[in-house]
């Protein structure tokens, strides 16, 4: 063989290897993971992105009308969720961790957006455009899950309960009890409008 | 029996100077190369022996030693690679069909499955001393396949498609295998993301992505001269990676539109601060030659910075058509000169190191610049200087071109072409 391709190192420095791409893993899965696992349940109105993407992937762009994610900075990244119309509304970005309940986001760089990890819903390509379909006509809720640091995860996407109308973002205060039940990773596999 | 001399690749050119490489080298017999490099060595052996340099014995031995690489194990080679491609293209496709009916938790089980087996197999196939047009492609295979468990993770948990923590993983996890099984192939998967990753999440204008890319160049370039002394396979992808990088910096300052102040962020500085630091560590490790090399690749990226900072506010009019002022007159050939002693400076590193990619890439560099570039300079500039520009980029390309037909072996045909 040609002798300018080997592998210098031994079955220990492959083992480290492996090693740092696990963690590499662990910590880019931590923030959903933490939320799914240690996480509460909040509900959020929610629609789907227009996208014009002729090339559309397995997912849906998902949209909360009731989160102020305009008024979240590079500082100011902490959304207080409150109360309102029986689902949770974002207030004005805080640049310090409310006392409440609250996701943490951030800018991204690249076009000054923001991100709270509750964007994308993974379904299958046949799927995805009829479930943009049912987002945009309305009267849809993501459930989500947030721990007590902010990390946030999407677990479902569902019709709204009877009573579940919010009017939009708020600037007001309310109470910190979740909206939804408490479980385990694997819950947010439960179909709700579309299952992954 | 006699055995056969490993011989290393006369113009390797990474991966596939590597296979080139495999197939010369032989188990038995004698050294397997080109047909070509044969009747050249043949016919200046002959000369040597008629200007009394060798006798017919010396002659005979020498030429005895040398054999047309076997066109058989080519063929093999190649059925074997059609046939390993064909079935990676098999279990794509078997993979895509089924991918909906697959739950996904399922597809996490099978990328991790698949991504320990490529790290597997790549270990084995070094360890059984596989050919590298084997142990190159398992590499690949294995970095590219982290890639695909980081998606999996990531579709897992609903994780943001936009967000870009999915390339800092991947190249996370990627480098490091590529740094420590020294492959070229996997070193460049891993770069990739990470380039597009640092882009995406501190780069807030065009001038910061020529700068990241600048300083990209600077860091591979010091890289390549470490790399050199134990990991030569590495070193050729740094090198050719740096070149490639300092020349897309240069085509961006040359074609897109600038119209930002540069503001440098802190990410970007400190970047930069890395690179400057990078060239001076490796300039005082490294040997006269290097240095030279470093001093070439350092001044490149100091062209690149000023070119950056200095460039004209605005170099296109209210209709978009490119309207320029003399500044612009003189920035544009600026940038273009740059350009052209980076694709000289590239041909001679390509020469020095024995690497025939560094200057495939200058040239493409230049074919590049003139499909991209080229109306919009003639449309803008003067005809005389467009005109004179043009002249100077092909006798620097022919120069270049030669050079690189010289260094493949192909002198007698340059010479003819150019006669």
């Amino acid at each position: 063989m040609s002798t300018t391709t080997v592998w210098r190192g031994s079955r220990r420095s492959l083992a480290v290897v492996l090693a740092i791409q696990v963690v590499a893993l662990l910590w880019f899965a931590y923030p959903r993971a933490a939320a799914l696992i240690g996480g509460d349940v909040y509900r959020l109105r929610v629609t789907a992105v227009d996208r014009v993407d002729p090339a559309r992937g397995a997912f849906v762009d998902l949209d909360y009308p009731g989160l102020p994610t305009d008024t979240v900075t590079r500082k100011a990244r902490f959304v207080p969720l409150l109360p309102e119309g029986g689902l949770r509304v974002g207030a004005r970005a805080t640049s310090d961790r409310p006392s409440g309940p609250y996701i943490a986001c951030h800018v991204m760089t690249f076009d000054d957006s923001a991100t709270c990890g509750i964007e994308t819903w993974f379904v299958s390509q046949e799927q995805a455009p009829r479930l943009e379909d049912a987002l945009r006509s309305g009267g849809a809720v993501a459930k989500i899950k947030v721990d007590g640091r902010g990390h946030a995860a999407i677990v479902g996407v569902e019709r709204a309960r009877p009573g579940e109308r919010p009017s939009g973002a708020t600037s007001g205060s309310g109470t910190s009890a979740p909206d939804g039940e408490t479980g385990p990773a694997g819950d947010h596999r439960r179909a709700g409008l579309a299952t992954p | 029996m006699r055995r056969d001399r490993e011989v290393e690749p006369a113009d390797p050119g990474g991966p596939v100077g590597d296979i080139v490489g495999d197939l010369r080298a032989d188990s038995v017999g004698v050294t397997r190369i080109p047909q070509q490099r044969v009747e050249w060595l043949t016919g200046e052996v002959e000369r040597w022996r008629r200007r009394g340099l060798i006798d017919s014995e010396a002659a005979e031995a020498i030429t005895a030693g040398y054999a047309p690489t076997d066109a058989s194990r080519k063929v093999t080679a190649t059925l074997t690679m059609l046939g390993m491609a064909l079935v990676a293209f098999g279990v794509i496709w078997l993979g895509a069909a089924n991918y909906s009916d697959v739950p996904p938790s399922a597809r996490l089980a099978i990328a991790i499955a698949l991504w320990l087996g490529a790290v597997a197999g790549a270990r084995l196939a070094v360890e059984r001393s596989a050919p590298s047009w084997v142990v190159v492609p398992a590499h690949a295979c294995a970095a590219a396949i982290f890639g695909g468990v980081v998606f999996q993770v990531a579709q897992y948990l609903n994780d943001p498609i936009q967000s870009y923590g999915i390339l800092l993983a991947w190249s996370a996890g990627v480098i490091p295998y590529a740094l420590a099984t020294e492959s070229g192939a996997a070193l460049l998967i891993g770069v990739g993301p990470a380039t597009a990753w640092w882009q995406l999440r501190f780069t807030s204008n065009i001038e910061e992505v020529v700068l990241v890319f600048v300083a990209l160049a600077a860091v591979m370039a010091a890289m390549a001269t470490f790399a050199d002394r134990q990991a030569r396979t590495l070193a050729r992808t740094l090198r050719a990676t740096a070149i490639a990088s300092i020349l897309l910096a240069l085509m961006i300052l040359l074609s897109a539109d600038l119209t930002h102040s540069v503001e440098l962020s802190n990410s970007v500085a400190i970047w930069l601060g890395v690179a400057i630091a990078a060239l001076a560590m490796a300039a005082t490790r490294s040997s006269r030659a290097d240095r030279w090399e470093l001093l070439g690749i350092g001044l490149a990226c100091a062209a690149a910075v000023i070119l950056t900072i200095v460039h004209p506010t605005i170099r296109r009019g209210v209709t978009g058509q490119f309207d320029m002022d003399d500044i612009s007159v003189v920035y544009t050939v600026a940038v273009h000169s740059t350009i052209m002693a980076v694709m000289v400076g590239g041909a001679i590193v390509a020469r020095v190191h024995d690497h025939a990619g560094v200057a495939i890439i200058a040239v493409a560099g230049l074919a590049i610049l003139w499909f991209t570039t080229a109306t919009e300079i003639a449309g803008g500039l003067d005809l005389t200087v467009a005109g004179l520009m043009f002249l100077g980029s092909g006798v620097v390309a022919l120069a270049v071109g030669r050079e690189v037909a010289r260094h493949a072996g192909l002198a007698a045909k340059a010479r003819e072409s150019s006669s």
